[in-house]
């Protein structure tokens, strides 16, 4: 659901390949779904992936943009070592006594590249920049956080058959009607009034922490399905059968068998994942659980921002055009990476 | 299928009892009174007590599940003599902030947040699954770029900035529609139309993107199928091999995700529902909580939970309905 | 800086956005310097032309329409004994009627003068320790029956339980002085007396307070909700929130809690009594859950459907660039409050005066103020009592410059880098503006750690006697245009309890104290300016806070909305004579 009071586990399943899996796992009646791929002599299926990525234009030029995106967060602190501005700077007398920034366009100019944030008089550029890097990390982590929990869930959930997997498919029910952002509203709070007395702030990596744990907690049931699926229709292959009758650990089976054949989907997912969560992190600020200030990030910029979208359009439009053109290019990788992965699902 | 469905509620239940389990604990993890928020200023330790016995939050936490759950199905009453409250069954609390079962807050929000979430999904799947399917059947032509170009703008867009937008260009600044209200769809159904045009425009075109390109690859992987070939070499017609065939095993997984989609924003669209001002459930839950008003938060919860059951269960009903690969037994 | 990218984007946002970035922001948004700063009288009238009904009618006012108040949030209170809220007052004022009321025009005059009661009360014998109101005649409620003096007592006495406890406590105290208020009196309930000890009702028209000490302000404090009549049979305690009893112009038709509120006309209500109220608008309906930047943006936007409403929510800064302009500029109705914004600094915690004194050099006040709106939120002050208070005059103990004085704050601090707690609201304005003064104060050479709090409960957290935070900012306004509801309710440590406090600062100095019951003791002329000393007194030689801005309105009308006016009693725009064009 695009109104993001739910985190992706709940809003993706619409990755169009890995439906048929999810659902049929999901239905009662399992239909394994075939997914043979077409082999070509001398080449591997991961060669001849990486081939079909390496042709495909929308792919380079998005990796590009979120290549720059990522060098331009982790750069973020020698650029403000550059400009010689810290992103927590507040130039007042540059804001007229309504507190808008004094000048053209939001105050853009030399010394402040996008200008200055109304009101606060911070320099736009530099907490985008910091911003970024706050966002990207929070969204990167979750989704590898969702997608290590997930895969684990979904091995064992696959493999194991009988009660532990019904138990599983059950925890997996209750966990998506839960719903997720109550829980985050109610669980921040608490654990930072656990943690820290009245008078410590809890340092920002605290609430990145926590956001990150809560968007785990409820963003692996897509991947443990789509896991789940792929196992039940792989684990009675031969190669499977060969382990076992050489006398392989379960273990072995699922991590170095298994495995090896289920990373793409899973790749798939952590790519359309990540903007996900770009986008349900900049949600959060609406109900005052995102990053605290002073801590930059992308997300409450934008939540700021949104209201100057007709006096100060300039403030409204670099978070928004960045937070979009970042989701876009994850989006176009990511199918990229999905047709490259499967070649019956070209465009 | 009687076995299947009755089995489904079961598991069902249990569900629900453990999402109601696991919100009591954690609201009674809360450190902050919700007796001192209604208690209000100048308020002494007796006065609290006073409150929390009323509340019934004075007793032992197995003992206030087990006084929910029996409210749940014979009623219950707060507090003693004057200010007794009766809550008649299904009691899923009561709200001493409204004065009121929390029950009825309930039904005079759900209808809001069930008239933005109806109008939103026939949008976004009339427009969605058609625009998906046309570009699949006409695929690689100016309209299926055109297509997949948009949806992907689209699936990038942030409700609350598409939203904002639609909010600026049409009401703000042109005043081409009314802010968003809610008139109940009995007393004016224009009224209740109008009033809900925005957030059923933005809610649906975001979806509605979405839509489009999970039902063009569905189209696309099922008209490579064998059965495909097959009606074709019959000699049916492409409309009947189209309609027939290929968009009957084609929709099957979109009406999964629809299902669990509508069933989610059932229990409240939150943002959408703030964006433009409306009353519905998702803003009376998060208000709830900053309120600490528990027993609406209690109520919501449970009401969500129910919601994505329901709609898990009617989503594995109509597969079986739909698929006819798929046979329930 | 005409740049290509300049010209697209505007292109591109035109449709949307009405050109607001295309043009250059200047020094004043706000259309030029604007100094009106009103200092009130406050005048009690006892001449019967400004006493009696009905109120004087409004050039080209009409009768008819429906009024429409766009807030973001419900009233916690529409109760008397629990009204105490300004935009609570405003509303309370259009079901029930006090004993007194503010009589305004628009002009600035601000006049005191009897609402239920035929004058503003009879001091009886000149010490001002009996008081003495007559009602009117023919005051009915919503049912058609008589207001009786036995329920304005009735309404009285009900203040003092504990349960309905949010009101304010002036006459209560007076008449149980020493300790809380109801300490020996807890009202009507589970068996209680109906009325408080000191309140007789001679007659069905008459109600006597009787003072233990002299309070020459009962005519001010019996302007106040609590003095609204209650019948007995028609109290329904905590549910009486929800349905208070008409005795003025309207009544409740609907109430949904957190969502809309609709008032219709009381039939029984008659003109001729009241002096105060023209009811001209056939009703009035409150909206809430809507966010401060939905209603100004509809305000401006002045859509056919949003013409008759007005909103108590200042324009939020993200909207105030767009209320300059022509026909919206015309709509704006501003001007300062009687609130006076500071940083209260807890001196139980920060005991060092160094430090206090530091912390007024140090502070920004530009930077505070202009992260909630600038000019349109208010300007710099200097002193505890806003400008508005009668007998004030300005002062300025430390003339720091606007922005801080570095030099300053480094010989006060001498060398140590005081860790200071910073509590703040937890919502997007008060956040903003609390990260303001953590940025300003770190680089004055303090350490800062922000601590943010939920909303709805701040004022709860901060009025703990032992909180643990050091600095907090907070916003006071007088009940009545005089000192004595902002010195003593703030700075009297003799009033600091456990829970609730509104000395936020702790500040307990017993000369500070006694200076109190001294001016307390002064025949009322001379109050105003033993008021005025003593503010400047506490800042001189207790530095309690840190005094940030004087408060400022800047709310917007549709355009179909006349008379409509800042109403000086309470600071926002007034409801009693507004009227909707036709």
């Amino acid at each position: 659901m695009s109104d993001m009071s739910h985190p992706p586990s709940l809003s993706t399943p619409r990755d169009p390949d890995f439906v048929d899996a999810a659902v049929a796992v999901n239905s009662p009646a399992d239909v394994p779904p075939s997914r043979e791929r077409r082999e070509i002599v001398g080449r591997s299926p991961n060669q001849l992936a990486w081939l079909r990525l390496k042709r495909d234009r929308t792919a380079l030029v998005s990796s590009v943009v979120l290549a720059v995106a990522a060098l331009v967060a982790l750069a973020a602190p020698l650029i403000a070592r550059l400009t010689g501005i810290d992103p927590t700077d507040k130039f007042v007398d540059r804001l007229n006594d309504f507190g808008m920034p004094v000048g053209y366009a939001g105050g853009i100019g030399g010394d402040h590249l996008l200008g200055l944030e109304p009101g606060s008089g911070r320099d736009i550029f530099l907490q985008l920049v910091h911003g970024l890097r706050t966002s990207l990390f929070i969204a990167f982590v979750s989704a590898l956080l969702a997608s290590v929990i997930g895969v684990g869930i979904g091995i064992v959930a696959g493999y194991a058959r009988g009660w532990l997997d019904s138990l599983i498919n059950w925890f997996v029910d209750v966990t998506l009607a839960f719903p997720f952002l109550i829980f985050a509203l109610a669980v921040i709070p608490i654990l930072e009034d656990r943690f820290y007395t009245e008078r410590e702030a809890p340092p920002p990596g605290f609430r990145i922490a926590l956001i990150i744990a809560t968007f785990g907690l409820f963003s692996w049931t897509y991947t443990a399905r789509l896991v789940r699926g792929q196992v039940i229709s792989l684990r009675e292959r031969e190669f499977v059968e060969a382990a076992r009758a050489a006398g392989a650990g379960t273990a072995h089976i699922l991590f170095r068998q298994l495995l090896p054949n289920i990373w793409a989907p899973i790749l798939v997912t952590v790519s359309l994942n990540v903007p996900q969560f770009i986008a349900v992190e900049a949600a959060l600020a609406f109900v005052n659980i995102g990053v605290t200030e002073p801590t930059p990030d992308l997300g409450r910029m934008i939540y700021n921002s949104i209201g100057y979208v007709a006096s100060d359009p300039w403030y409204t439009l670099f978070p928004g055009l960045t937070i979009f053109l970042l989701v876009l290019a994850f989006n176009l990788l990511g199918d990229a990476l999905r047709d490259s992965l499967d070649p019956r699902s070209t465009r | 299928m009687l076995r299947f469905i009755l089995r489904r509620l079961l598991v069902a239940a249990a569900t629900l009892v453990v999402i109601s389990l696991v919100t009591f604990g954690l609201f009674f993890a809360v450190p902050s009174s919700p007796a001192k928020v209604m208690c209000g200023k100048n308020c002494t330790a007796e006065d609290i007590a006073q409150v929390e016995a009323r509340l019934g939050i004075d007793q032992p936490l197995p003992r206030q599940y087990t006084d929910f759950v029996q409210g749940v199905f014979v009623g219950r009453t707060y507090g003693e003599g004057d200010f007794a409250r009766r809550c008649p069954a299904p009691c899923l609390g009561y709200s001493f902030r409204n004065n009121q079962p929390v029950t009825e807050i309930i039904a005079q929000r759900l209808p809001v947040t069930a008239s933005i979430v109806a109008g939103g999904a026939v949008i976004w799947l009339l427009l969605g699954v058609t625009l998906g399917m046309v570009s699949a059947l006409r695929r690689g032509t100016v309209f299926d770029r055109a297509a997949i170009g948009v949806t992907l703008a689209g699936a990038s867009m942030q409700v609350y900035f598409f939203g904002l937008i639609l909010l600026y260009v049409l009401v703000y600044a042109t005043g081409l529609l009314p802010f968003p209200s809610y008139t109940p769809l009995t007393q004016n159904p224009l009224r209740w139309a109008v009033g809900l045009l925005l957030p059923w425009m933005t809610l649906g075109f975001l979806n509605s993107a979405l839509y489009a390109r999970l039902s063009r690859a569905q189209m696309l992987e099922t008209l490579s199928e064998d059965f495909v070939r097959t009606a074709r070499a019959k000699g049916l017609s492409p409309r009947q091999v189209h309609l027939r065939h290929a968009l009957r095993a084609a929709i099957t997984p979109i009406v999964t995700i629809a299902g669990l989609d509508i069933g989610t924003s059932l229990g409240g669209t939150f943002i959408t529902e703030s964006i433009f001002g409306l009353q519905g459930l998702g803003k009376a839950t998060v208000e709830a909580v900053q309120f600490l008003n528990l027993p609406l938060v209690m109520a919501t919860v449970l009401l969500a939970a129910v919601f994505i059951v329901v709609a898990n269960i009617v989503v594995d009903v109509l597969y079986a309905v739909i698929d006819p690969r798929v046979r329930l037994n | 800086m005409r740049g290509r990218t300049r010209t697209l984007t505007c292109s591109v946002l035109a449709v949307a956005l009405v050109a607001g970035g295309c043009t250059r922001t200047t020094d004043s948004g706000g259309g030029g310097e604007e100094k009106k700063t009103k200092t009130q009288t406050g005048s009690i009238s006892y001449e019967a032309a400004d006493n009696q009904g009905p109120a004087a009618a409004v050039n080209g006012a009409t009768r008819g329409g429906t009024v429409t108040v766009m807030q973001v949030s419900d009233f916690e209170h529409l109760d008397p004994a629990r009204n105490y809220v300004n935009v609570q007052q405003v509303t309370g004022g259009l079901l029930y009627r006090s004993l007194n009321g503010y009589k305004e025009n628009g002009s600035g005059q601000l006049l005191l003068v009897g609402d239920l009661a035929t004058d503003p009360g009879k001091d009886v014998d000149g010490d001002c320790k009996v008081w003495e109101f007559t009602l009117r005649d023919g005051v009915k409620y919503e049912d058609g029956s008589p207001v009786t003096s036995r329920d304005v007592a009735y309404g009285i006495g009900r203040s003092f339980a504990p349960s309905l406890n949010e009101g304010p406590h002036y006459i209560q105290q007076w008449l149980y002085p020493g300790g809380v208020y109801n300490a020996t009196y807890k009202g009507p309930y589970d068996g209680g007396k109906p009325v408080p000890d000191g309140i007789t009702t001679p007659d069905d028209r008459t109600i006597r307070f009787t003072f233990p000490q002299p309070h020459c302000d009962m005519p001010y404090a019996a302007a106040l909700p609590t003095s609204a009549p209650v019948p007995a049979g028609k109290d329904t305690r905590d549910q009486y929130d929800l349905r208070p009893f008409s005795s003025g112009p309207y009544k409740v038709k609907s109430y949904q809690r957190d969502v809309a509120l609709e008032l219709e006309r009381n039939p029984n209500w008659d003109p001729k009594t009241d002096p105060l109220r023209t009811a001209y608008p056939d009703g009035f309906r409150f909206t809430f859950g809507l966010e401060s930047a939905q209603i100004a943006e509809r305000l401006v936007a002045d859509a056919p459907a949003d013409q008759a409403s007005i909103s108590w929510v200042d324009v939020p800064p993200a909207v105030l660039p767009r209320t300059t302009s022509g026909g919206v500029a015309e709509r704006v109705v501003k001007g300062p409050t009687q609130y006076t914004w500071v940083l209260n600094i807890n001196t139980q915690r920060v005991t060092d005066l160094n430090i206090r004194k530091a912390l007024n050099y140090a502070v920004d006040k530009d930077a505070v103020l202009k992260a909630v709106g600038g000019q349109a939120a208010g300007s710099p002050a200097t002193t505890l009592m806003s400008p508005t208070t009668a007998g004030f005059k300005t002062y300025d103990v430390f003339h720091a410059p606007i922005n801080g004085d570095k030099a300053k704050v480094a010989e006060l601090l001498a060398g140590q880098r005081p860790k200071l707690v910073l509590a703040h609201s937890n919502i997007e304005l008060r956040t903003q503006q609390a990260e303001a003064l953590r940025k300003n104060l770190t680089d004055m050479g303090f350490d800062i750690v922000m601590k943010p709090i939920e909303n709805s409960s701040y004022y709860d957290e901060i009025g703990r006697k032992n909180n643990p935070y050091d600095l907090y900012i907070g916003g006071w306004g007088s009940d009545w245009p005089t000192g004595s509801t902002i010195i003593p309710p703030l700075y009297d440590g003799r009033e600091i309890v456990a829970e609730g406090n509104n000395n936020l600062s702790y500040l307990n100095e017993p000369a500070v104290s006694a200076e109190i019951d001294r001016i307390r003791k002064l025949p009322a002329a001379e109050q105003d300016a033993g008021w005025t000393a003593l503010d400047e007194k506490i800042m001189r030689e207790y530095v309690p806070v840190v005094p940030c801005y004087y408060d400022a309105a800047y709310e917007l009308r549709g355009s179909k909305i006349g008379n409509a006016f800042l109403s000086d009693a309470y600071g926002i725009l007034q409801a009693n004579t507004i009227y909707v064009k036709q």
